[in-house]
């Protein structure tokens, strides 16, 4: 034999003999009832008294016997034992249900708490948890916005005089220089000109505002595209300041020109300090405002992301309990049915630690005792109405006996027995 | 893990030896649970799995043909190598699947072996089994 077939040699079928209860002495036992029956019976003179104790002694005397008889008792035990094994399969099954069971819920608490501790840890380590995310967002937040509040101020400050001054002031030749440019009633004069006129410059520095917000939205998406849009918006800006710097300047040169002076054009208006002071004073601080702004929006991007975090988790944790509920349900009624196979498994242990009285074999034996017994009155007694009367007694005192043993006789066998502690 | 080898006979013949191991004094609680992931790990759904352990058993006989409990026990050889590595208490239980179809005890260690050899390459069932008849 090879090698492999023979270390996949299989064990030898090795038939347990089973002991079966044959009734091949019953006949023997019958007929020993039956003389026995017959032989108490003529000595008695069939009196039903002696009837009755006879009975009961031969009810004692099976039940010693079939008490003491293993093979008899390891057969009427075996449906039991079968039927407890079910049930320990049973048990098993269930035991591993609630072990699988239990095994999930300590997973899902187990989730539960890295939730949690993720949650208080998500403010101290953001950086571990949420992708590009400062350290410190609040605090940056809170300062960012301690700079643009003001800026916001100057620039629409800046703005409505500017834009006043470039477009509707008209230029008194005593106004100092630094008042031309900037004037400081700007918005009344505007409203006293006309409400139209005040609206006017009161909204355009929400102009640079919005181009300034604009900047923000495009950098977000980080293409060529949108960087060609920043630059177009900066140099837009840039020209609007610079058309507003080149009227306010060219005002300021038209009060203070003489018959001499040249007529005003571009290259002298790029030579000239205050066009360069209203350019910086405007587009560079809007400049500022922007990144500022940009920063700060970030920032609160960027607390958003940790509150976000916060709040999935949260909902995460929720589901979670949710699910564990439903485990700790199904785990209940897993328990319930174990102590329920338990007991029954208990019950059939009982069973089969205790003795089985067979009904069935009983009655074979008992019918036997009993027909000897009757068949002994029948000889003995000619005289028909004493024999009848013995009879009926004795037949009282027979089913009498058999209702008080309980003993009924069923076609089912499996019904006749009963365990008897 | 490489659940692409786990076939649809893998699985039941899978779901076979489980409903055995129930009805084996040999393996306890823990290692039926054990068996439960390990099966739900290799893509065996939890319906599949509680309709064994929620339903009363079914009668689940030993395989008869020698070829038949080879196959059986090569199958799971093949489910303990899909996630590439081998546990202590996989080859256990695969120890005592081979006890429990009956093949001789002093020869478990070398079936262990043999299997998990062959189910490492990638050896098919038929090819092994012809080995078997060389």
């Amino acid at each position: 034999m090879s090698q492999l077939k023979r270390i996949f040699s299989i064990k030898k079928n090795i038939d347990p003999v089973v002991e079966k209860y044959s009734d091949g002495d019953d006949s023997k036992i019958k007929l020993t009832f039956f003389e026995s029956g017959f032989g108490s019976s003529k000595q008695s003179g069939g009196n039903h008294m002696v009837f009755k104790a006879c009975l009961q002694d031969v009810y004692m005397d099976y039940k010693g016997k079939c008490r003491e008889d293993a093979r008899l008792q390891k057969s009427l035990k075996e449906p039991y034992v079968k039927e407890k094994g079910k049930f320990e399969i049973e048990l098993k099954k269930r035991l591993t249900v609630k072990g699988i069971i239990e095994d999930s819920i300590n997973k899902l608490e187990n989730k539960i708490q890295l939730f949690k501790s993720e949650i208080s840890d998500v403010k101290h380590n953001p950086e571990k948890y949420v992708e590009d995310v400062d350290k410190k967002p609040k605090a940056q937040f809170y300062i960012g916005l301690i700079v643009l509040i003001p800026i916001t101020f100057y620039l629409l400050v800046f703005y409505i005089s500017a834009s006043y001054s470039a477009f509707f002031k008209v230029f008194d030749p005593t106004d100092h220089l630094v008042a031309a440019i900037f004037d400081a009633n700007a918005l009344s004069k505007a409203f006293d000109d006309g409400w139209l006129e005040g609206v006017f410059v009161a909204t355009i520095p929400f102009a640079f505002m919005g181009l300034g917000y604009l900047v923000h939205m495009f950098q977000k998406n980080k293409n060529r595209l949108a960087y060609l849009k920043i630059v177009t918006l900066f140099v837009v800006t840039f020209i609007f300041d610079s058309i507003l710097a080149y009227q306010i300047e060219k005002k300021i040169y038209d009060v203070d020109r003489t018959l001499n002076s040249p007529p005003y054009d571009f290259s002298i208006a790029i030579t000239s300090v205050e066009f360069w002071g209203i350019i910086f004073a405007g587009f560079v601080v809007y400049i500022i405002w922007g990144l500022v702004f940009d920063f700060i929006m970030k920032e609160y991007d960027n607390f958003d992301k940790i509150k976000s975090f916060i709040r999935t988790k949260r909902e995460n944790i929720k589901n979670i309990q949710l699910e564990i509920t439903k485990l700790i349900e199904k785990l209940n009624s897993v328990t319930e049915q174990i102590s329920g196979i338990e007991g029954k498994i208990n019950d059939l242990q009982r069973t089969i630690d205790g003795f089985i009285f067979s009904n069935k074999h009983y009655l074979t034996y008992h019918a036997e005792y009993v027909k000897g017994w009757f068949l002994a009155i029948a000889e003995n007694f000619d005289a028909l109405k004493r024999r009848d009367e013995l009879l009926a007694k004795c037949r009282e005192e027979e089913s009498k006996h058999l209702d008080e043993h309980e003993i009924v006789d069923e076609n089912f066998e499996g019904k006749l027995y009963k365990l008897i502690n | 893990m490489d659940k692409s080898r786990i076939t649809t006979e893998l699985k039941s013949h899978f779901l076979r030896l489980y409903q055995m191991a129930f009805t084996d004094d040999n393996f306890d609680v823990l290692e039926l649970q054990m068996l439960y992931r390990f099966a739900e790990e290799r893509g065996l759904t939890q319906e599949q799995l509680n309709n064994i352990l929620l339903n009363p058993s079914q009668h689940s006989s030993i395989p008869v043909e020698l070829e038949e409990r080879i196959g059986y026990l090569y199958d799971l050889a093949i489910m303990i190598w899909a996630d590439g590595i081998v546990r202590e208490d996989e080859i256990n239980t695969l120890k005592k699947y081979c006890i429990k179809l009956e093949f001789l005890d002093e020869n478990v260690d070398e079936i262990c072996a043999f299997l998990l050899e062959n189910a490492k390459n990638n050896i098919s069932k038929n090819k092994l089994i012809n080995l078997l008849k060389d």
